[in-house]
């Protein structure tokens, strides 16, 4: 079964709240710049935690930053 | 490089070190008939205890100064030492591989053990299976760090 799709607007976010740099916003929730860049990239999930606290620090709602997008092959319980 | 990342790097090479002069030690005073006799076991034991002793002191220093050369090298004033969630899941994984091998390296020691091969053998291959797992477990947290989770 193929993976589902995780995407994120930290990236433009993080440009549209004056050019923020991935230090800034690593240091505001906790972890390194490495791992901000990893989310960004998709190479990291974040967990429900950290994804929370990224959406509160734009003070923006969950969906706004990360998107959910189905596998149409996966097998739905 | 995160805190994480560059002890995966620096794990990396203290283990080819410390592990390399570990087992070379142990090879030469095998082939040197230290361990033969009936006190042989005991003897090894001795010889590993220090070795491991030494190992650790070894591993320490140059995780110090492998940082330090970071540091240096790359003009990185504060470096970070802050370890989070990617960091703690990487090391679970790497902790899986070093699960494994360990787990594959004993069964093939007791194996060994059932097939005749002399304890002092067994008792190496035990030895080389820690030194190769925690490679396993490095190695693949910079697979995983490079590559991503």
């Amino acid at each position: 079964m193929a993976r589902a799709k995780i995407t994120n607007q930290i990236r433009r976010l993080r440009f549209d709240a004056g050019e923020m740099t991935q230090k800034d916003l690593a240091d505001a929730v906790g972890v390194t710049r490495q791992t901000i860049m990893a989310i960004e990239n998709a190479k990291y999930f974040p967990s429900l935690e950290l994804a929370f606290q990224i959406a509160l620090h734009f003070q923006k709602p969950l969906e706004q930053v990360f998107q959910f997008e189905q596998n149409p092959n996966a097998v739905q319980v | 490089m995160s805190f994480e990342e560059r002890n995966a790097v620096s794990g990396i090479l203290v283990g080819f070190i410390a592990w390399g002069i570990m087992l070379s030690v142990l090879i030469q005073k095998t082939g040197d008939g230290v361990f033969d006799g009936s006190g042989g076991l005991m003897a090894w034991a001795r010889a590993v205890l220090w070795l491991i002793g030494i190992g650790i002191g070894l591993a320490i220093a140059m995780t110090i100064v492998f940082n330090i050369a970071y540091a240096v090298i790359t003009g990185d004033k504060k470096p970070d030492f802050l370890r989070d969630e990617r960091d703690i899941l990487i090391g679970l994984r790497g902790m899986q591989a070093t699960m494994m091998v360990l787990t594959l390296g004993i069964l093939g020691a007791f194996v060994a053990l059932a097939w005749g091969v002399p304890v002092l053998t067994v008792l190496n291959m035990i030895l080389a299976a820690c030194a190769l797992s925690s490679f396993a477990s490095e190695v693949t947290k910079l697979i995983l760090y490079r590559r991503g989770v």
